[in-house]
């Protein structure tokens, strides 16, 4: 039984159609990498796993069970991160174990320091979001998201609103989950990191599935034509002197 | 005049928690037509006169009210109509992001509404939900209409007794200023 799976989905909005037809099997332990241009559906398709966006047609499904938000099937990681400002990192992580899994607040803490401490934050537990950098804050989010041991975990551009120099130490964070065997989607711009990460590459167009497989096909000159000249715009924009 | 203040105090405190509990209710619902009719009328009905309505008039409905409960019931149901709009504003400013997070973690409406909505709305509204809370401490004094002897009350009291209305009203005046200035600067000095 896949982790995740994804039959005929569709999205509309208004006469615009913003999914058509996704199908996608995910294995427990992959890292799928989602890449494609602006407008191609890639936030909608993470957006319509978690639940949040309605879907026309179409199942999503988790360890055969179709889901709703917050039953805990999936967890996602936002491109703006969504912190809660009013509360510190730890109370941000603590907050969900506390109030839907029930835990007593000395253990809902522990378990949030923890988490913090996965993502290399604990000596920061206690600062609110305002006090921390962008890099911080999506960390701390990461480890909101992970304290709630969700069995796939989506990440929606989860560097895409960070300086360059603070995108190293979140996808330094997503690359040890991924080699812990968290099953996780993850949507990037960042190509290299995408070619390192996934076990598979998804590349989306206008709402399909242009190409599915391993990052060696995608990022290769076997790929699709229209692959390789979405990828051409990335390589063009690489300042790259040879000695 | 002491026991006057004690009444002005509690009796406002009252007025405004249940002014605070009802408004945020009314807020969540701020577009339903119960709500809007709601906050026209205590909005739009001085409340002198719903003080005379709420004390002189139900009774003829059937409804006799004691005074302090007219007093608080009607500082509290005023209250509420301006709570429910600072608020309404305020839930304007939560960012959605972080209410999708909420959901996504399994928090249920009405946990979000008083662990994530409420405190932000509350923290951004600050400066006006402090403002009601004078106005509501000083439209207090308008409760002697129903017989309760508050701080205003007690100061003509005194004025018409000893026939001095100079230091009856200046002391009167110097405790809403003093209660005023304490409450403002106590929001302020709270960490934000």
């Amino acid at each position: 039984m896949s982790a995740l799976s994804v039959r005929g989905l569709h999205r509309s909005v208004g006469a615009t159609q913003i999914l058509r037809g996704i199908d996608l099997d995910v294995t427990a332990g992959e890292a799928i990498g989602i890449i494609g241009p602006s407008g191609s559906g890639k936030s909608s398709l993470l957006r319509c796993i978690a639940g949040l966006d309605p879907i026309a047609a179409g199942s999503v499904a988790v360890e055969g069970r179709a889901t709703r938000p917050g039953d805990g099937a999936v967890g996602m990681v936002f491109q703006q991160f969504n912190l809660w400002p009013h509360l510190t990192a730890r109370q941000n992580v603590a907050l969900a174990l506390r109030l839907v899994r029930k835990l007593p607040v000395r253990e809902a803490d522990a378990r949030a320091e923890a988490a913090l401490a996965q993502v290399g934050l604990a000596a920061l537990a206690a600062r609110k979001p305002a006090a921390l950098s962008g890099g911080q804050q999506q960390r701390v989010a990461i480890a909101r998201t992970l304290a709630m041991e969700p069995r796939v975990l989506l990440f929606d551009e989860p560097t895409a609103a960070l300086d360059p120099e603070l995108t190293t130490e979140v996808l330094d964070v997503i690359r040890a989950l991924a080699a812990g065997g968290t099953t996780m989607l993850v949507v990037s711009h960042e190509m290299g990191f995408v070619a390192g990460l996934a076990t598979r590459v998804v590349f989306l167009d206008h709402g399909q599935v242009v190409q599915s497989g391993p990052p060696a096909e995608i990022f290769s000159q076997r790929a699709e034509p229209r692959i390789q000249a979405f990828l051409q715009t990335y390589l063009s924009r690489v300042a790259w002197v040879q000695a | 005049m002491m026991a006057a203040t004690w009444a002005t105090i509690w009796i406002s405190a009252a007025g405004i928690a249940i002014g605070f509990a009802l408004g945020v209710p009314l807020a969540v619902a701020a577009q339903r037509w119960w709500a809007r009719l709601y906050i026209s009328f205590f909005r739009g009905v001085p409340l002198l006169v719903q003080l005379l309505l709420a004390y002189y008039a139900l009774p003829f409905l059937g409804i006799d009210l004691p005074g302090i409960v007219a007093a608080v019931g009607t500082l509290g149901l005023c209250c509420a109509a301006y709570m429910a709009e600072i608020l309404r504003g305020g839930f304007a400013l939560v960012p959605r992001g972080g209410l999708e997070a909420a959901r996504l973690l399994g928090l249920t409406p009405t946990q979000t509404l008083l662990r994530i909505r409420l405190p932000i709305a509350a923290q951004a509204m600050r400066p006006a939900l402090v403002n009601e809370a004078i106005l509501i401490i000083k439209a207090s004094s308008l409760i002697s209409v129903v017989g309760i002897l508050e701080l205003t009350r007690s100061a003509q009291a005194l004025a018409s007794s000893t026939f001095e209305p100079l230091p009856a009203y200046a002391l009167c005046g110097a405790i809403y200023l003093i209660i005023n200035l304490s409450l403002s600067f106590a929001a302020r000095a709270r960490p934000a």
